[in-house]
């Protein structure tokens, strides 16, 4: 058998001629199916109006400042106020506005909620790449400290390291620039800037364990795949082949983790607030809901005001997760 | 026949993988993937390595491309030692010498489009300018029979021959002086393996390519290979030229894969040789000639004594006691 030399026109072609027409990658394609999804979309249109609330009001709208009168304290919603004010949610136990209250309170819980899930899962990130793509001692070693770390009982710990941190007058020198990025994005002085920072990097540093066990067996099961060895025969090193291969395919779930990791702390940090050992001198929901716990025989509405965003807040993270989850699986591929 | 110098020479490759158990998970055993395996390769020409899966034809690739260390042995790639390289030396090395992977699913990554895959080793190599790379990619991709502009496009939007001549441009982008082939075709459907074939014949006609070329088809090997190579059990038994190997094979494996190939012609009834019993484990191989529980011609002599490695005839090496009685 002597073939002749084989030319394009020879063989068979079974895509269209017309080439790069239309052509859709894996993130556009997930991007087109989370759009599909109805629930996720509604929900993440609820967050951007909170996050967006939370960080426009403080340009128009001062925080709002105790009253003396009694007249204006515990208004139910929907009341006008005896100075002409209409108070949408009603006022608290100081006379302020409730919902300007709740929107500055969003601030905080949303931040911190950002901010944590974003720092563990950096964190969980590296470490779980770099376990997962050396093995070897380096797994052994990220992966020890990884199980000492995930044996805390999370809620416990959290509320004893925060209670000694923030009893102490000046507990850990933060660096100064992290206090005012802190300052600013939370909109508090520095003071408290610093308290929320502490509180952060207490539930980012107790956090990351499952985002790193996640990412490891990720990686784990990616670098068997023939195109790391393909990369690799190519002469790819290392740090390419994390970067270009294994980190993008093991990427996906990481996405789901990272808001069900914002649920959990955005519940973590009202709890903590509510027990009173989170942050408690700026309003968030948390420590709202405690307030008006302390009136509630009298007032009974008053807590569901600030259960109530802690609710759609959680509500909406957990649908775009599943948003993101129904995207991404590629069984479900349309 | 001139004694050129080979472009890849193989010496005494050996490769036994570790079998760990124990609480201490010490080494109890070793798996002989590759056990003294010699060979060398000519410019220009293809070798086939033929072998039952397990044989070690994938982990001889492997070696020498430096994927996994070998226990011992050298390999000479243009006089250059693969297993002694040092990082610079073996990316140098890792130019010339390119893989083509078996399965065409697994071996491009889903995120990256075609185009990026096919530059991959320019990049990695500093090759060009993003310009003159996007021209390669063009040219490399016309090259396999693909459209040009389908640099663009994904993995999953091409079927498994396409895919493999995609991963052939990937490969033939570096302009590599060796290509290894490991099992390029055995997971595409006849009618496409016949196709990638003769591109990767008419490439080495154009191009002076030199292939190793792995296969567990005799009838794919005949087809395109110089000279053949058996492997039985991490060693090679038999290597010849392939008019010589396939006329008068001198190890009785390979008659029996020879037997083994369908012969288009109804009126021919061909003695087919059935091999008894399986593969033995490579981490307990038999003891003297590896072959003999399954060979029917096997005589005491064969379970006492390995045959060594020997040339029968001119440029025909046979790894058998008996081997003129074999055709």
């Amino acid at each position: 058998m002597e073939p002749g030399p084989v030319t394009p026109a020879d063989l068979d072609l079974s895509l269209d001629q017309s080439g790069a027409a239309r052509s859709e990658s894996q993130w556009q394609m997930v991007l087109r199916r989370f759009r599909h999804h109805r629930m996720a979309m509604i929900c993440l249109a609820v967050l951007v109006v909170m996050l967006a609330a939370s960080l426009l009001l403080p340009f128009f709208v001062a925080r709002p400042r105790a009253e003396v009168d009694r007249a204006y304290r515990y208004l139910p919603p929907l009341v006008t106020d005896p100075a002409g004010i209409f108070h949408l949610l009603g006022t608290d136990n100081l006379g302020r506005d409730y919902l300007i209250q709740l929107i500055y309170a969003a601030r905080v819980s949303l931040t911190v909620s950002v901010t944590v899930s974003t720092v563990a899962t950096l964190i969980g990130l590296t470490l779980g790449l770099l376990a997962g793509y050396f093995g070897g001692w380096t797994d052994s070693i990220i992966t020890r400290f990884l199980e000492f770390v995930a044996t805390f009982p999370l809620f416990v710990i959290l509320l004893i390291l925060l209670a000694a941190l923030l009893e102490t007058e000046k507990p850990l020198s933060l660096p100064g620039p992290l206090i005012e990025v802190v300052a600013v994005i939370t909109a508090t002085p520095d003071h408290e800037a610093e308290k929320i920072a502490l509180v952060i990097l207490g539930m980012a540093g107790l956090l990351w364990p499952s985002t790193a066990r996640l990412m490891r067996g990720m990686v784990l099961s990616v670098r068997e795949h023939l195109y790391i060895e393909s990369a690799r025969a190519l002469g790819a090193s290392s740090l390419r082949i994390i970067l270009k291969h294994a980190f993008p395919n093991a990427f996906p779930p990481l996405i789901v983790d990272y808001t069900l990791l914002m649920n959990t702390v955005l519940i973590y940090e009202a709890s903590l607030s509510y027990l009173g050992f989170g942050i408690q001198d700026t309003p968030t929901w948390g420590n709202m809901l405690k307030a008006a716990e302390a009136n509630m025989l009298a007032h009974p509405w008053m807590p569901l005001i600030p259960g109530l965003p802690i609710l759609l807040a959680s509500l909406a993270i957990n649908y775009v997760g599943d948003g993101m989850r129904d995207a991404l699986d590629p069984r479900l591929r349309k | 026949m001139p004694m050129e110098k080979p472009l890849l020479d193989v010496r005494n490759l050996v490769k036994h993988y570790p079998i760990r158990g124990g609480i201490l998970r010490r080494t109890v055993q070793y798996n002989r993937s590759v056990d003294d395996v010699s060979f060398t390769i000519r410019r220009g020409e293809t070798l086939g390595l033929v072998g039952e899966s397990g044989c070690g034809k994938t982990t001889v690739c492997r070696t020498i491309l430096r994927l996994t260390r070998p226990t011992s042995g050298t390999a000479l790639f243009n006089g250059t030692d693969i297993f002694k390289a040092s990082g610079r030396e073996l990316r140098g090395l890792r130019r010339h010498m390119q893989i083509i992977f078996q399965d065409p699913y697994a071996s491009l990554d889903p995120r990256l489009t075609i185009g990026e895959s096919v530059a991959e080793g320019l990049v990695i190599h500093r090759i060009g300018t993003a310009k003159e790379r996007t021209e390669r990619v063009r040219g490399a991709l016309e090259k396999v029979g693909l459209h040009p502009d389908h640099t663009q496009r994904f993995p999953h939007e091409f079927s498994g021959g396409q895919r493999q001549r995609i991963g052939i441009a990937r490969a033939l982008i570096m302009e590599p002086e060796l290509i290894m082939c490991d099992e390029p075709v055995s997971a595409l459907d006849v009618s496409v393996q016949s196709q990638v074939l003769n591109l990767l014949r008419s490439l080495q006609q154009e191009l002076g390519l030199t292939y190793l070329f792995i296969a567990h088809n005799l009838s794919v090997v005949e087809h395109i290979s110089n000279r053949v190579a058996v492997m039985y059990l991490g060693k090679i038994v038999e290597l010849a030229d392939r008019q010589s190997l396939f006329r008068t094979p001198r190890h009785p494996y390979t008659r029996a894969l020879i037997s083994a190939i369908p012969i288009p012609d109804p009126t021919v009834r061909s003695e087919r040789i059935i091999l008894q019993g399986d593969v033995p484990s490579p981490v307990n191989p038999p003891p003297g000639c590896r072959f003999h529980p399954r060979c029917w011609m096997a005589r005491p002599l064969c379970k006492e004594q390995e045959p060594s490695f020997e040339e029968k005839e001119p440029g025909h090496w046979s790894a058998c006691h008996f081997a003129e009685e074999v055709s």
